[in-house]
């Protein structure tokens, strides 16, 4: 009688690979993400080319980009800090990215408020612009939401130097939301 | 859960912070550049464009790290 272990159980023991499953697996879902925003980018340009309306609140959006690429910095922050062990810095500048998310939404929500009754969803320019900022405002919101969990977990005591993957996971698919701006802002307010 | 002290590499962590500040700088500087461009420009369209892919790549390659992706056990 044979006492060795089926293949398939060794397998799954080895957990040495995991780590850089996890960064391509992340980076995979990233470049999905990046089809999604390219097929709206694609849409506002084959529907209307350039062309935007006068009355786009310029100063407002400089402000939102601004606060985004700020919170970008504070998550990078906490990333760098609970990379070097630092919690108690880790858990404020995962709160102050969370802060500066919440503030970005606020003027969001200000934005759509003017462009309802400038540029109705119903017009060539409204349409690409309620998707690209709905979907963006979207991708914010679950931004924010995972974000409130690494929190939650660093404020028990998880994450250290030698395992902060959940965190740095969170922090990169926020960055991603920050590179999406930096797209989508020319695209609907400078072009 | 992680309850042992570990002492923290504070160079380590100042080089790195550097470096993020460093990045957000720039970020910062080639934003408010590329909005008085757009502002002054008839058509800002290929003038913008080398902003967007210089803010991408720093937000790739500073924040995001994308060389790790190709580094052999690059994590």
């Amino acid at each position: 009688m044979t006492t060795t272990k089926p293949p398939s159980t060794e397998y799954h023991q080895d957990m040495s690979f995991q780590p850089r499953a996890n960064l391509i697996g992340l980076w995979l879902f990233i470049v999905s993400e990046t089809f999604l925003f390219g097929a709206f980018l694609a849409a506002r340009y084959y529907s209307t080319g350039t062309a935007k309306p006068e009355e786009l609140n310029q100063n407002l959006a400089l402000m939102l980009t601004i606060v985004l690429l700020a919170s970008s910095l504070s998550a990078y922050m906490a990333e760098t800090s609970i990379r070097f062990n630092h919690r108690r810095n880790f858990v404020i500048y995962i709160s102050g990215t969370i802060i500066m998310g919440l503030i970005f939404l606020g003027g969001v929500g200000i934005e759509l408020k003017e462009a309802i009754h400038l540029y109705p969803p119903g017009t060539p320019y409204g349409s690409s612009y309620f998707m690209l900022i709905g979907l963006h405002a979207f991708h914010v919101v679950t931004g924010l939401i995972a974000l409130g969990f690494v929190l939650f977990l660093g404020l028990k005591g998880h994450y250290g130097s030698d395992d902060y993957w959940g965190a740095e996971g969170v922090i990169k698919y926020w960055h991603f939301v920050d590179l999406a701006w930096v797209i989508i802002y020319p695209t609907l307010y400078l072009f | 859960m992680t309850t042992e002290l570990v002492p923290i590499d504070r160079d380590g962590m100042r080089a790195a912070t550097r470096k993020g500040l460093i990045g957000a700088a720039v970020l910062a500087v080639l934003t408010i550049i590329e909005y008085f461009v757009a502002i002054s420009l008839e058509n800002p369209l290929l003038a913008l464009l080398p902003f967007v892919a210089l803010k991408g790549w720093i937000i790739l390659d500073v924040f995001m790290h994308v060389r790790q992706v190709f580094k052999e056990g690059g994590h």
